[in-house]
C-alpha cells in the first residue's frame, strides 16, 4: 500500500453489533490507515454499496438471510472485479469459506478472531494478498491434489486430445478415424492413456477430463464434442 | 511480533529490518538474520522468533530449510519467498509447512501486513494464483447440482464411476431393469446422450470434487 493512500471499505453484515463494532475499530485504527465508507445489513444492497462507494475492499458476512452471503460475493466480484472482498463467516465450516472463494471472495476470515487481527488480514488483502485461515488452505490443497493436477501434469498435447475424444463418447472406430489410425492402434492408444491417468475405463477418463476443467461446455449444458 | 529473516540479501538487500520495523509502527520486532540456510534452525532455536521470512532463492537449500523448521520448531510459522510463483510452487510450499509465500519483489512496507496475518494463523499467498487453488479457472456448473435431488447425485455418481446397471441395481435395492431405467432418466435430465458423457459432465459440474466438512478451527 503506497503512503497516504486510504484504505476504504464498505461492510456488508447483517449483525449490527459485530459491524459497528468492526466499524469504530478500523476507523480508529491508530495509523488511520482504513475508512469505513459505508455499512448495510441487507445483502441484497451489497452490489448498490459497491457501486456507489467504489470501495478498495468490501467486507461481507456469509451467513446472511436471502439473498445471502455468497450471492453477495458473487455478484460484486462478477460486476467489479478490482474490488477485493474478504468474506467473513462466524460459522467454522470449511466448507462455506471455499464455496465463497470459488464464488470469487480473495480471502475468508472467521468471525472470532480477536478483532485487531482483522486488520492486518484486510491490509494484506488490500495489497493483493489473499487470505485464509490455515485449515480452508489445507482443504483447497487438498481438493487440488485430488483434482488430478498431478495426473494431468504428465500429459501432452495428443493426450489431452485423445482424452477429450474419448470424454466426448466417440468409439474406438470413431476416434480412429479421427486419428487416422487403425481401429487396432486407437484401441491401444486409449488403453496406454487410461494406464497413464490411472483409471480403470473411459466412463472414469470422462470424469478425470471433466473435473479437470479440460472439456468446453456445449450448448445444451453438455461437454461439447470436438 | 519477533521476526527473523533467512535470506542471502538479494530480495530484501540492507536496511530492511529497519524498513520493516518502521512500517509495522513498532508491531514487529527484527530479532535475528542469517544468510545462512543451513543456521537458520539454530537462530530460530536461539532467537525464538514468531514468524520467520525465509528465501527460496537458493533452491533446493531453502526448501529444505523449510522443512528442518517446520519439523524441529513447528510453532515458528515461516512465510516463504520466491522471485516467482505457480500453483505448483504453492503447493509444494504449504505442504512444507510454510503458512505463507510471497514475492520477493513485495515491497518492504507491504511485507508487515501479510507477516502479521501469518503470525496470528492465517495463510498468506499471491492473489493471483488463488483462482487456479480454488478451482475458479476451469468452467464449474455447480447450479446443475442444485436442481438434483441428493438421490439423483449419489446415482449420478455411481455412473461417473462407471458402475456397471447391475451393481447399481444391487445397491440401491431396485431391479436391474428399475436401475436402468433411472440411469436413462438422469442422462435426459442432465441433457446427455450417454454414460461417459454424463461422466465428463459430473467432472466440470464438481460433483467429484472431495467435500471438505471439518471445521475452520486451528
Amino acid at each position: 500500500m503506497v503512503d497516504g493512500d486510504v484504505l476504504t471499505v464498505v461492510l456488508v453484515d447483517d449483525h449490527q453489533l459485530f459491524s459497528r463494532g468492526l466499524e469504530l475499530l478500523l476507523n480508529t485504527d491508530p495509523e488511520s490507515r482504513v475508512r469505513v465508507l459505508a455499512r448495510t445489513e441487507d445483502a441484497s444492497r451489497a452490489l448498490e454499496l459497491v457501486r456507489h462507494h467504489r470501495p478498495k475492499v468490501a467486507i461481507i458476512d456469509l451467513v446472511m438471510p436471502p439473498p445471502g452471503g455468497l450471492a453477495a460475493v458473487e455478484l460484486v466480484k462478477r460486476n467489479y472485479p478490482e474490488v477485493r472482498v474478504l468474506a467473513l463467516s462466524g460459522n467454522d465450516d470449511v466448507k462455506s469459506a471455499v464455496d465463497a472463494l470459488r464464488a470469487g471472495a480473495d480471502g475468508f476470515l472467521l468471525k472470532s478472531s480477536e478483532p485487531d487481527e482483522l486488520v492486518p488480514p484486510l491490509i494484506a488483502l488490500a495489497s493483493g494478498v489473499a487470505v485464509v485461515p490455515a485449515p480452508v488452505m489445507n482443504a483447497l490443497l487438498d481438493a487440488k491434489a485430488s483434482s488430478g493436477e498431478t495426473r494431468l501434469a504428465g500429459l501432452g498435447a495428443e493426450d489431452i486430445a485423445l482424452l477429450r475424444l474419448v470424454a466426448a463418447g466417440l468409439e474406438s472406430i470413431e476416434i480412429a478415424e479421427q486419428l487416422h489410425v487403425s481401429e487396432r492402434t486407437a484401441k491401444r492408444l486409449v488403453a496406454a492413456l487410461l494406464r497413464r491417468i490411472e483409471v480403470a475405463n473411459r466412463v472414469q477418463a470422462a470424469a478425470f477430463a471433466g473435473r479437470a476443467g479440460l472439456l468446453e461446455l456445449g450448448p445444451s449444458g453438455s461437454p461439447a464434442a470436438p | 511480533m519477533r521476526l527473523a529473516l533467512v535470506d542471502d540479501g538479494g530480495p530484501f538487500g540492507r536496511g530492511v529490518e529497519t524498513t520493516i520495523e518502521g512500517a509495522s509502527g513498532g508491531a514487529v520486532a527484527v530479532v535475528g538474520r542469517t544468510d545462512d540456510h543451513r543456521a537458520a534452525v539454530d537462530l530460530v532455536r536461539r532467537r525464538r522468533p514468531h514468524v520467520v521470512l525465509l528465501d527460496l532463492a537458493l533452491g533446493p537449500a531453502g526448501m529444505a530449510a523449510l522443512r528442518e523448521l517446520h519439523r524441529s520448531t513447528p510453532v515458528t510459522r515461516v512465510v516463504a519467498v520466491a522471485e516467482e510463483a505457480d500453483v505448483t510452487l504453492v503447493s509444494t510450499t504449504f505442504r512444507a509447512g510454510a503458512h505463507g509465500l510471497l514475492l520477493a519483489s513485495t515491497a518492504p512496507e507491504d511485507l508487515v501486513a501479510p507477516i502479521l496475518a501469518a503470525a496470528s494463523g492465517h495463510c498468506v499467498l499471491p492473489g493471483a494464483l488463488l483462482p487456479s487453488l480454488v478451482g475458479t479457472a476451469v468452467a464449474r456448473r455447480p447450479e446443475l447440482l442444485d436442481t438434483l435431488t441428493p438421490e439423483d447425485c449419489q446415482l449420478w455418481r455411481m455412473v461417473a464411476d462407471g458402475v456397471e446397471t447391475m451393481q447399481i441395481a444391487e445397491t440401491l435395492f431396485v431391479s436391474e431393469r428399475t436401475a436402468k431405467r433411472m440411469v436413462a432418466l438422469l442422462l435426459r435430465r442432465l441433457g446427455v446422450s450417454n454414460r461417459i458423457q454424463a461422466a465428463a459432465l459430473a467432472g466440470q459440474a464438481g460433483l467429484l470434487d472431495s467435500n471438505p466438512g471439518v471445521g475452520v478451527s486451528a
